[in-house]
């Protein structure tokens, strides 16, 4: 028995507390005491009988694993359309220059906005996406499984499908001035769910332009870094015109001279520079850097970029090369000709020059 | 007995003990009844319903009688009774012996208490339902009339003159005369300090001395 520490009543402490005994005796009522026994009963004959710490254990010690996998609940009807949908994600979309991915867990409505990213930049937006290497289709959601051993050369791939699809689509959905006909409409949207992001390859994909945002124009081409474009994806840089030129054009004098000044900073430009891996030296890239500021911003920069673009492309091969070096020929520009010259011999010594080259090759030509 | 049904003589074995009685083995209702508060509720919260149940029947009759006194209101007092079985029972779990269980049983009716005074900003006394209560004196006093009327008038006065204290000092006195709870009990099931209680305590004697005077 337990009993709250008391202290005896003093005389008229002990007088009130007689008078207070007298007050009438209450008891709840026996409803009410029924109903809180009735509770505390259930509330403890609720209680899970199951011995779970003794089962946990056991099966730690018996090794066996749980894996827990939180999926969402799955949506009536939305089994059919995933499965219809899963059937032109994975391989026509690859075949038709199309990169294979799509947005986890997009649906239709985030379908404008993701067209809009995509039409914003579409490098950035290629460089940043994670590719798809194949796709799980597990209740109401598609699933991206990332490319394992061969993973970065897909993501180049994809990427520059991308970027070459771009154009492409723009045109596509340019031209596709009238609705998608009568019977296109479920696959499209059932293309749409599959992969928002994706560019349509085929006409019936192509989503009517009241469905998404007008474009205003095509893009701006592309800033490739870690991907290795075609040719065709990136010309190379248009020569500097002459200064005559310029003149004639009503180029300020004062730029004029600073333009040429970074032309001629910029060694890099030229794709005698680039690394046999195809890479910019660091010392270069700065340089080029500094080259693309004095051109003007962010122009410049790009302008800077596509050169360089084309040079780590177009000194792939020998031919790429040698067509360089007739482009230089053809500019005038002796030194950076003589220096790609040098490299070409250097990368490719079992390769003869065509004849036309072969008289401006100097062996003590100085690539820097 | 419980050691807190001595000074309530009114507080008897009740239909909750006897239906334990019948449904235990003698040994252990001889070694149920024995247990401290504490270890019933220990007992309790471990899944034996008997425990409540004996637990209850040490506790009801001087619950309830607090909460009455103090709400002066029988629905209020029920409502009031009921919440705070039902915060023991859903707290039996998270039940630690470090305070008596009775300073853990009335700190949660005291703050039910208070909670009541503020949501019916109308406290005590006036109602119909408080003549009720008042009224609701049933004794050996009613054999004789004259005696009765006096016994009567003297509880009326005195349930009056309880409903006129502030809630802190009725609240104490209630604690201090039904229970003779210490003040350092009392303080610690209102959640103020020695000195307060004490000073609460004498305002209230005062207040009923000057009040009760003939």
């Amino acid at each position: 028995m337990s009993r709250l520490p008391t202290t005896p009543l003093d005389r008229e402490e002990a007088a009130l507390a007689a008078r207070y005994a007298k007050l009438p005796d209450a008891l709840p009522p026996a409803e009410l005491d029924q109903r809180i026994r009735q509770a505390a009963a259930a509330a403890v004959t609720r209680r899970s009988r199951f011995p779970w710490p003794t089962a946990i254990a056991a099966a730690l010690a018996l090794g066996i694993g749980v894996k827990v996998v939180m999926e969402p609940a799955p949506v009536p009807g939305m089994a059919e359309r995933v499965s219809e949908m899963s059937a032109p994600v994975a391989e026509p979309a690859r075949e038709s220059a199309t990169p294979a991915s799509s947005a986890p867990g997009a649906d239709v409505a985030d379908r404008t906005d993701a067209d809009a990213e995509a039409q914003a930049s579409p490098a950035t937006q290629a460089a940043s996406e994670p590719m798809v290497d194949r796709i799980e289709v597990s209740g109401a959601r598609i699933k991206q499984v990332p490319a394992e051993s061969d993973g970065l050369p897909a993501r180049q791939e994809a990427a520059a499908d991308r970027v070459q699809a771009q154009p492409d689509r723009l045109r596509e959905t340019l031209s596709n001035e009238s609705p998608a006909p009568a019977s296109a409409p479920s696959a499209a949207s059932a293309a749409d769910i599959a992969q928002p992001r994706q560019a349509p390859a085929a006409p019936a994909t192509v989503q009517p332009l009241g469905a998404t945002k007008p474009l205003p124009q095509p893009p701006p081409p592309a800033v490739m870094s870690a991907p290795a474009p075609t040719p065709e994806a990136f010309p190379a840089a248009p020569p500097a015109p002459p200064a005559d030129a310029q003149a004639a054009q009503g180029i300020a004098p004062a730029r004029d001279e600073r333009r040429l000044r970074a032309l001629e900073a910029a060694p890099v430009l030229d794709a005698a520079e680039t690394k046999r891996d195809g890479s910019l030296p660091r010392q270069a890239e700065s340089e080029q850097h500094k080259a693309a500021e004095a051109l003007g911003g962010q122009a410049g920069m790009a302008k800077s970029r596509r050169a360089a673009g084309a040079a780590e492309s177009q000194a792939e091969s020998f031919e790429s090369m040698v067509e360089t070096a007739r482009e230089l020929l053809g500019r005038g520009d002796e030194a950076a000709l003589r220096a790609l010259l040098a490299r070409i011999v250097e990368r490719y010594p079992d390769r003869d020059l065509p004849d036309d080259l072969a008289s401006w090759r100097t062996d003590d030509a100085d690539p820097a | 007995m419980h050691a807190l049904a001595a000074p309530l003589p009114f507080i008897a074995m009740n239909a909750g003990t006897a239906r334990v009685r019948a449904a235990l083995p003698a040994a252990t209702l001889s070694r149920m009844e024995e247990a401290s508060d504490e270890q019933l509720m220990l007992d309790y919260a471990g899944g034996r319903a008997a425990a409540f149940d004996l637990l209850y029947a040490r506790h009801k009759g001087g619950l309830y009688r607090f909460l009455l006194r103090g709400l002066q209101h029988r629905a209020q007092a029920d409502e009031c009774f009921q919440e705070v079985w039902m915060r023991v029972i859903q707290a039996r779990e998270r039940y630690r012996p470090d305070a008596a269980f009775t300073t853990w049983l009335y700190r949660i009716a005291h703050r039910l208490l208070i909670d009541q005074y503020r949501r019916h900003a109308a406290r005590p006394g006036g109602t119909a339902d408080d003549e009720a209560v008042i009224l609701d004196t049933s004794g050996p006093e009613e054999a004789q009339p004259e005696r009765a009327l006096s016994e009567f008038e003297q509880r009326r006065r005195l349930q009056e003159a309880l409903a006129e204290l502030p809630d802190e000092q009725r609240i104490a006195l209630q604690l201090r005369l039904e229970q003779e709870l210490t003040l350092e009990t009392i303080g610690e099931i209102t959640g103020v300090g020695r000195e307060t209680v004490k000073s609460r305590l004498r305002y209230a004697l005062d207040r009923l001395r000057t009040r009760l005077a003939p």
